[in-house]
């Protein structure tokens, strides 16, 4: 190879968005030749230096967001490689390898005196770059972010196809040198402005390709990617893996992942290769963003700079600390009661959909021999496993399986819908799977690596082998097979929101936090596993709570539906749940219900068409609770009319917190107001606090407890405490960040208030408040006058128009309306009128439709965020519609 | 005893509001205007002067020892030809700004229109953009966007001015909109074009008065001298409830039949083309600037101003639609 082209260093054209003219200067670097750096210089003393090392091809501007928001007390350095950007074109005979990059940095850093505490930023093949430089400064080093890049390629893991491709010899001058392909198809790759959909800016595209114009000016990005290693023989490769190797002893600095999910380039298994390396880093996986991340998601240049700012802040000896978490295991673990019930006969599960139940004695054996034999089959304790079973036997022996010998279950229910499954799964980068056949089917569209095991007769394409042979493999290993006892901070579920307004969200709890859950369910509704001579069953209308039962030593009963659809349920199957569970013949003991208000109505709709056996099994519970979304108090009261026997409460929480709350039907008659609605009192051990919320609707940040408050008639955010609600969420570092605010606390993002008596009443969700002129407007409260005053069951009250401003506007749902429309005038005016008396707000407009939209798991939560945008175009009128 | 205040164009819509409003508030109330003055104005005890805007020995006999001036006057129609309009609402204000700053008013307050800055996109509760002469539409809105950029640069130390734009102002005593819009839904014309969806503001007249009337007194304030302001009722409403509602109180027959947007618009071009090469009276009962009007939100932020000119409306939607209605059933079916 002859040497290349030769070009000196410049300064950017002054006009490139968002670079600042003044950032930009030139520096000789010994043996590298003059580079272009984007420096941002701290008032006076630095507290901290920013190195900012970009990846190929890209340069320096991919960090200006970095240097705008960074605080003025760090230096912010970001610098165009040797021979990238607007460096030095340096005429190289040779590819420039890993080592001298390495070097060269360091001869960056030393020329320009970096002195004191440092954190390394670097994406793509900077990222192996930063952090050889971190290893020859680790006195230095105070913390390590690295977004969408790789140290090693996984075992047995294909080199990103794009890579592979742009490698190959024919292709590598063609498409990185001789023309802009490579440079053109990274920004290609980014996908901005997650909410509209839009292509990266043209003008902004443009200054990422502006130093690539020609072939002279991309040698080294063809060089560069010449130096990936993806052979063992290659000459970077031994630079590489001490590189790889070098951060596994970085336990005591700060990391923090942040992460596109959808990169083509970079996909989640580097992110697990690098997890494994560096299990204590913090993560945020930014679903939807790709390659660019900084580009794609629009959060994560701040949520980078708050991690800096923690971590800078935080003394360094304080992270070398072990973190907080006890070896001692849980005293009665989440298991126990399946243990001490190995020899019952009773029935454990009726699952009606199947047609099948299991007892206590087989349900117990099945788990114990399913925990040994995946044991013997290479599953870890701490191995995440996807469960792709519907509620029943099977899933119940897999999952109490799994926490018995220390894995961790990933949940992601088909309430979530399959893309929303596929994304919560991918989100949680499960080394497992167990799953029905249409589940193993699912689990081949994304990668999961480790065991495939299928529920079912035989092995489909994609498993390796049937939970039947699991648990014979477990049989034979005998009694000498056992787990590890779970540890109480050693994560036992991820489970998910229910994405209703985005990407599920996965949440993380312990097996202490499930422990506590479990207990304050025993204490909240007297539940009786038997022991004190009544045992109580439960009949799971909501069918994942069936994997409560054997929890709380009580039987439970899968009713005859479809899981996807709660209004599938009736009275007779219904009846028929609770009746195969209920209080054998001279035993005492109730039968409790717990379902949604979908299922509920679904019940008490069919109520009349069920058998007299069936209609006796429900007047007979004796408790029945009902939760995912707000209840009417009037269903309530038409289930009391059915359900003649039972306690009938509704308790308040979500998908991290669960139960926080309950108020019962006849406090809720009692209580009828406009001000949102009664979830009624905190339960013992729960607290509840308010974040009182500005004129324009914000929270207050509340970073302290004493920023909260619990005076009567303060609307605010809702913020709870108790030893149930989630640990944290799942690779969302700053969902989590914002979360703990005040630390140990859960910002719950749903907005109420307090009354006199501490009751507390809900008022719809933060993101959907209304900043009007005359203040913050939440939506429940309208909502509910809206739907007495015209008669519908269901309605949803949103702003149009810019936040501060914005005019409230009242959607009817109406069998009859044909798309979004007006409502006559009348009713507007009435609809108005009352919404003004009760709740004091100015309704611009009543519309009407014939389904409001809703979530896909409880049926009943109502996407306000999609009602406003179809609102606001309405109401914006025709022009903009024939403008497109 | 109050101040001297001239009001121009005190017979038309918005400057007999100001007239009224500023008599309330006990000023000595001076009229400059083209013909007589109507009983109403005796019996208030307006003082009347008799001439043109773009006269200014005329301007100067109102003006003479007068503290502050709202100028009001304007050729308010939606069709005719440039040079009228120019002569009247660019030269007229021009007039008016440089004889009143000639006899030593410090305050004035020029009556503007949000379509100054409207260039034909829906405003969802806009801000008071600046006008903009280029892209305003049609010959009403581009020489009141002249008006007001050419008033607004008169501003300076000591001789303050200000602009109101009042949105679509209606009630008891408005001769343009809603007699109109009476007139052709007891004709059975009233249509509403596309889906009628579209959320407008409108201000009652007597808020147009008051409005006027805080603006003046502000006029010299830091954060009012030199900018202009849109007012509005602050309770924006679909078009099809203001047209319902307006011929309801009047005791016509509500408007039903909707015309499709683009039809409308073609209409009003078509029936524009007719009157401009005619040369036919009155204006054409649709023209594609109205189309647009009709059928495009517009609707405005209105914390700026509340919070400028310490005013708020007086008289609700509701309390306006009740005054009209009773106006209408004690003045019988002649209006």
């Amino acid at each position: 190879m002859s040497a290349g082209p030769t070009r000196p260093a410049r300064i950017p054209p002054p006009d490139l968005p968002g670079l600042a003219p003044e950032w930009s200067r030139l520096v000789e670097v010994p043996g590298a030749g003059t580079w272009h750096v984007l420096e941002r210089p701290a008032t006076g003393v630095p507290e901290l230096t920013v190195i900012a090392v970009h990846g190929n091809p890209t340069w320096s501007y991919l960090w200006r967001r970095l240097l705008a928001t960074a605080p003025p007390t760090w230096r912010v350095i970001a610098p165009d490689q040797a021979g990238m950007g607007y460096s030095e074109r340096l005429g190289d005979a040779r590819p420039r390898r890993l080592a001298q990059r390495v070097a060269d940095l360091g001869a960056l850093t030393d020329v320009l005196e970096v002195r004191g505490p440092v954190v390394t930023v670097a994406h793509d093949w900077g990222g192996p770059i930063s952090l050889g430089w971190v290893l020859g400064h680790r006195d230095q080093v105070r913390g390590v972010v690295l977004t969408n890049t790789a140290v090693h390629q996984p075992e047995g893991a294909p080199a990103p196809t794009l890579i592979r491709l742009a490698r190959s010899k024919p292709i590598l001058r063609a498409v990185t040198e001789q023309t802009g392909t490579f440079v053109r198809g990274t920004t290609a790759l980014s996908r901005p402005s997650l909410r509209a959909l839009r292509p990266m800016d043209p003008t902004v595209a443009a200054a990422f390709a502006a130093p690539y114009g020609d072939a002279a000016s991309r040698v080294a990005v063809r060089d560069f990617v010449a130096d990936i290693p993806l052979e063992d023989d290659h000459p970077s490769a031994a630079a590489l893996d001490a590189i790889a190797e070098g951060v596994r002893a970085l336990g005591d600095t700060p990391v923090l992942l942040a992460w596109g999910s959808d990169d083509p380039v970079f996909s989640d298994r580097y992110l697990r290769d690098l997890l494994q390396r560096m299990p204590h880093a913090d993560v945020h996986r930014y679903e939807r963003a790709r390659h660019l991340v900084t580009e794609d998601a629009q959060a994560c240049v701040d949520d980078i700079v708050r991690w800096i700012e923690i971590v800078g802040s935080r003394a360094r000896v304080a992270s070398s600390a072990p973190r907080e978490g006890s070896a001692v295991p849980v005293t009665r673990p989440i298991g126990a009661a399946l243990e001490s019930r190995a020899d019952d006969p009773g029935v454990a599960i009726a699952d009606l959909r199947a047609g099948r139940s299991v007892s206590w004695s087989l349900l117990a054996r099945r788990t114990r021999e399913i925990a040994a034999g995946l044991t013997e089959l290479g599953v870890r304790p701490g191995d995440r496993i996807a469960m792709l079973v519907p509620p029943g036997p099977d899933l119940v022996a897999t999952v109490y399986a799994a926490w018995a010998m220390g894995a961790v279950v990933v949940a992601a229910d088909a309430g979530l819908g399959v893309r929303g499954m596929r994304r919560a799964l991918r989100s949680a980068t499960p080394d497992h799977v167990v799953g029905i056949p249409a589940g193993i089917a699912l689990a081949r569209t994304i990668a999961i690596p480790g065991r495939h095991v299928v529920v079912g007769a035989r092995r489909v394409p994609g498993a390796d082998v049937t939970l039947a042979e699991v648990a014979r493999v477990g049989r034979e290993l005998g009694d000498d097979a056992r787990g590890l006892p779970s540890l109480p901070t050693s994560d036992a579920v991820i489970a998910f929101t229910s994405g209703a307004t985005g990407p599920p969200k996965g949440v993380v709890y312990t097996h202490e936090r499930l422990c506590a859950l479990r207990d304050a369910l025993r204490a909240a509704y007297g539940i009786s596993d038997g022991t004190s001579g009544r045992a109580d069953a439960l009949v799971a209308a909501f069918p994942p709570w069936a994997l409560l039962g054997p929890a709380l030593g009580i039987a439970s009963a899968i009713p005859d539906m479809d899981l996807t659809d709660a209004s599938t349920l009736n009275a007779s199957t219904a009846g028929r749940a609770a009746a195969a569970v209920g209080p054998r013949e001279g035993s005492s003991g109730g039968v409790l219900m717990w379902t949604s208000p979908t299922a509920l109505r679904a019940i008490l709709d069919t109520a009349g068409s069920a058998g007299p056996d069936e209609r006796a099994a429900l007047e007979r519970l004796r408790l029945l609770l009902v939760a995912g979304a707000p209840v009417p108090a009037d269903l309530l009261a038409r289930a009391q009319e059915v359900m003649p026997e039972a306690v009938i409460a509704t308790p308040y929480g979500m998908t991290e917190a669960l139960p926080l709350t309950e108020v019962r039907l006849e406090e809720l008659l009692g209580a009828q107001s406009s001000d949102g609605v009664l979830v009624g009192r905190p339960l013992a051990g729960v607290d509840v606090a308010i974040a009182p919320l500005d004129s324009i609707g914000r929270p207050a940040p509340a970073a302290s407890e004493e920023e909260l408050v619990s005076a009567a008639g303060v609307t605010g955010e809702i913020v709870v405490r108790c030893a149930w609600m989630r640990s944290r969420y799942d690779r969302r570092w700053a969902t989590q960040a914002h979360a703990d605010s005040p630390p140990g606390w859960h910002r719950t993002a749903d907005v109420g208030h307090l009354d006199g008596e501490g009751r507390l009443w809900v008022e719809g969700r933060l993101a959907h408040v209304i900043a009007t002129p005359r203040g913050a407007v939440t939506p429940v409260g309208p909502e509910m006058v809206a739907q007495a005053v015209s008669g519908v069951a269901r309605a949803a009250c949103v702003g149009v128009g810019p936040r501060g401003t914005q005019s409230v506007v009242v959607v009817l749902e109406e069998g009859d309306a044909r798309g979004l429309e007006l409502v006559d005038i009348d009713t507007t005016i009435g609809v108005r009128r009352a919404v003004l008396r009760e709740c004091g707000v100015d309704v611009a407009a009543v519309l009407r439709t014939a389904a409001l939209p809703v979530d896909i798991r409880h049926r009943s939560k109502i996407d306000r965020a999609a009602v406003a945008r179809d609102a606001s175009r309405l109401l914006a009128g025709d022009l903009e519609v024939a403008d497109g | 005893m109050g101040d001297r205040i001239v009001v121009t164009g005190g017979t038309g819509v918005v400057g007999s509001a100001a007239v009224r409003a500023l008599r309330a508030q006990g000023d000595h109330v001076v009229s400059l205007q083209r013909g007589e003055a109507p009983p109403w104005m005796s019996d208030l005890g307006v003082e009347v002067v008799r001439g043109d805007v773009t006269d200014a020995d005329a301007v100067a006999r109102a003006a003479a020892g007068a503290d502050g001036v709202i100028h009001a006057a304007a050729r308010v129609e939606i069709t005719g030809p440039w040079a009228e309009f120019e002569r009247v609402n660019v030269h007229g204000t021009r007039t008016v700004l440089d004889t009143a700053r000639a006899c030593g008013v410090r305050r004035v307050v020029v009556v503007s229109s949000p379509s100054v800055a409207h260039a034909g996109r829906a405003l969802v509760g806009a801000a008071a953009e600046p006008a903009d002469a280029q892209r305003a539409r049609g010959n009403y809105s581009r020489s009141k966007a002249m008006a007001e950029t050419l008033a607004l640069d008169c501003d300076a130390e000591g001789f303050a001015v200000a602009a109101v734009r009042p949105h679509l102002v209606w009630g008891v005593g408005d001769t343009q909109l809603t007699a109109r819009i009476i007139a052709r839904a007891r004709a059975g014309r009233l249509v509403i074009v596309g889906s009628g969806a579209a959320l407008i503001d409108t201000t009652y007249i007597d808020n147009a008065g008051t409005a006027l009337a805080a603006a003046l007194a502000r006029a010299g304030d830091a954060d009012v001298r030199g900018r202009a302001f849109v007012v509005s009722n602050g309770e924006p409403r679909t078009v099809t409830e203001m047209l319902t509602r307006i011929a309801r109180a009047a005791g016509a027959p509500e408007p039903r039949r909707h015309v499709p947007y683009p039809v409308a618009r073609a209409a009003g071009l078509a029936l524009e083309s007719v009157w401009e090469r005619t040369d036919r009276a009155g204006e054409p009962p649709i023209t594609a600037f109205l189309a647009e009007q009709l059928a495009t939100a517009h609707w405005f932020d209105q914390r700026t101003t509340r919070q400028a000119l310490d005013w708020c409306p007086e008289v609700s939607l509701d309390e306006g639609f009740a005054r009209l209605e009773a106006h209408y059933a004690g003045a019988g079916s002649n209006c």
